[in-house]
């Protein structure tokens, strides 16, 4: 009887030790391979990424690597987030911010919820907030930035976008000057009566009109095409089957 | 080779030639195709069109018969040498067009007796209501011109115009698209069909007025237009009583030239309403002959007031038929502003406001 509880409590250990502690311990959000920020940053980087990322129920990461070797950045950041255990619920909810010293590239990828969170243009528009900071050897500032970004992206696709005071403000102010323009010229034609008249159609004689030839015929068409404008999500699979949406850039 | 046909691009006027490749007529120069049957029509089009032909008879007016203009005088205003005819009563008067006193020069002689006459149907008293009427609804208008102005006079004069009849006969051709659209996933298309749109007829004019006198502004005396002709009278020296009549200084040769265009943009016009389901219509080439052109000589109503405010001259017009009242009014800049910019901030405030309240619901 010893030794069967013996039994057990080791299998509990040893699944503990192993296999169920990869569920219940959720892997680092922080992965500074690249060595890039301090101990302390790397606490309140982290901190900051498990509250955002616990709030939303959608995983926020961040890994940096001195190179991303053979593979293709998208490839790395893809399989890092597949293979690593990230993500919430079934669809895997959540993204990757990969900086790759080498090949001085940022990449982001996008899990489930976080490809509809984060549209191509949403990304590159991150991108463009981080990079400066990044060329600038300023980690922190950049990944700080990157948590505030995301979390505007995540909650207004949660709880919906809040309201553009200036974009607004200045809408209704050309709808004004417009509204008011056509009103005040309207008023100032009405100041002038005196024009002289170009046609004679008072003079017609009733009736005085006869059309004797009549004839269209078609002589040519031109064809132009104008390309819609996108505001597209482009999605790919990654080698895991997994579909990943995303983009990056240089820094 | 001597019936090589050469055909011109309708789109950019280039030499158009055979295309092995797409087995049509395409020019080298705009890359557009077209069909050999098209283009053959569009050129028998071009070959037939004509040029203007709008020449008159002027035999307006007559020749006076003995002892009518008795009883006329003549007047000359010594400030804008202004020729005036009045009956033998008016003592001291105006000049119409300037306000300045004019001199008696004696009897009348010489010009056309006018064939027609409208004869004056309102009087004084209306064209001051109406000069009032004029000033209502004008927000823009100084408050100081409308309570300070005192209109220096009224007077009554009969402008002379050269009537002119005609019926044309238009050949025009209008060139005319049609715009369709649509599209896919990734492009918006847009096709746009020309036509060559061909049209001809006749259209009669009766009694097109062009002003004779030049002291009267050609656009002040279009302005009253219309007159109802079917009130004219035949002259006589009576309807000159106690009115002012100006002798025409610019002859119905001269007025030709505006009653020509008037003519032709109307005929322009009235063909184009018979062109229908296209998207836009510009007349290309229009040729206009005119048969059966007559020319008459009247004298039409119009009440003129003058005034003067800081120092500009605004005239007035009324006709003495149908009571139509014009004149260009000053505008004050500081009302103006206040308009522009009060809108502006009411209309952008309420559509701000609009905005937010919808992005709350």
């Amino acid at each position: 009887m010893k030794k069967f509880l013996m039994i057990i409590l080791t299998f509990i250990i040893l699944s503990t030790a192993f296999g169920i502690s990869a569920f219940a311990e959720h892997p680092s959000r922080v992965v500074d391979e690249a060595d890039l920020l301090t101990a302390n940053e790397e606490t309140a980087l982290a901190s900051r990424l498990d509250a955002l990322s616990d709030k939303y129920q959608m995983d926020v990461v961040v890994l940096t690597v001195e190179s991303v070797g053979d593979k293709t950045v998208v490839a790395y950041a893809d399989d890092y987030y597949d293979y690593n255990g990230y993500g919430y619920n079934e669809t895997y909810d959540g993204l990757l911010l990969l900086v790759s010293m080498e090949e001085r590239d940022w990449y982001i990828t996008t899990c489930g919820e976080a490809i509809k969170a984060f549209s191509d243009s949403d990304i590159q528009a991150i991108g463009s907030a981080i990079s400066e900071a990044i060329g600038s050897e300023n980690y922190y500032t950049a990944f700080s930035a990157f948590a505030d970004e995301c979390e505007y992206y995540i909650d207004g696709h949660i709880n919906g976008f809040p309201f553009d005071y200036g974009k607004h403000i200045l809408i209704s102010i050309a709808i004004g000057l417009l509204v008011a323009w056509i009103a005040t010229s309207s008023m100032k034609s009405k100041l002038k009566t005196v024009r002289f008249e170009e046609k004679a159609e008072n003079y017609v004689k009733d009736g005085s009109m006869n059309v004797t030839l009549s004839r269209d015929f078609f002589i040519y068409r031109t064809i132009t095409r104008v390309a819609k404008p996108k505001n597209d999500t482009s999605t790919h699979t990654s080698s895991s089957g997994r579909t990943h949406g995303g983009g990056g850039g240089k820094f | 080779m001597s019936n090589l046909q050469e055909y011109k691009c309708p789109c950019c006027g280039g030499a158009i030639e055979f295309d092995i490749e797409s087995q049509n007529m395409k020019c080298p120069y705009c890359d557009t195709e077209f069909e050999l049957d098209a283009l053959k029509s569009y050129d028998e089009a071009l070959k037939t069109e004509g040029t203007d032909d709008m020449n008159w008879e002027t035999n307006a007016g007559s020749e006076w018969q003995e002892g009518e203009t008795d009883d006329m005088r003549v007047y000359s205003c010594k400030s804008c040498g202004g020729e005036i005819v009045g009956d033998g009563q008016t003592a001291a008067i105006e000049c119409p067009f300037c306000g300045n006193p004019v001199v008696m020069m004696g009897q009348f002689s010489g010009a056309l007796k006018p064939d027609y006459v409208i004869p004056f149907k309102l009087d004084k008293d209306a064209a001051k209501k109406a000069l009032l009427k004029h000033y209502e609804g004008k927000r823009l208008l100084p408050k100081v011109f409308k309570n300070q102005n005192h209109i220096d006079e009224i007077k009554g004069i009969y402008v002379p115009v050269w009537l002119f009849d005609a019926d044309a006969n238009a050949n025009i051709r209008y060139k005319a698209t049609r715009v369709n659209t649509w599209s896919d996933s990734d492009y918006t298309y847009t096709e746009t069909s020309f036509y060559s749109v061909l049209r001809g007829g006749d259209i009669g004019f009766e009694r097109v007025p062009v002003d004779g006198s030049s002291k009267m502004a050609d656009d002040l005396m279009e302005s009253i237009e219309p007159f109802d002709f079917s009130q004219a009278v035949d002259f006589q020296t009576a309807y000159l009583a106690g009115y002012l009549a100006d002798k025409y200084d610019v002859d119905a040769e001269q007025s030709i030239e505006r009653a020509n265009a008037r003519i032709k943009k109307s005929t322009e016009d009235a063909f184009a309403s018979t062109v229908q389901g296209y998207t836009s219509v510009i007349a290309e080439n229009s040729s206009v002959q005119l048969q059966n052109g007559n020319t008459k000589y009247a004298l039409l109503p119009v009440w003129i007031l003058n005034t003067n405010w800081n120092g500009q001259k605004y005239t007035f017009a009324m006709n003495g038929q149908t009571g139509k009242f014009v004149g260009d009014l000053p505008m004050d800049k500081s009302i103006y502003k206040k308009w522009l910019f009060g809108l502006a901030a009411g209309v952008s405030a309420a559509v701000f406001a609009l905005s937010y309240l919808f992005w709350l619901l």
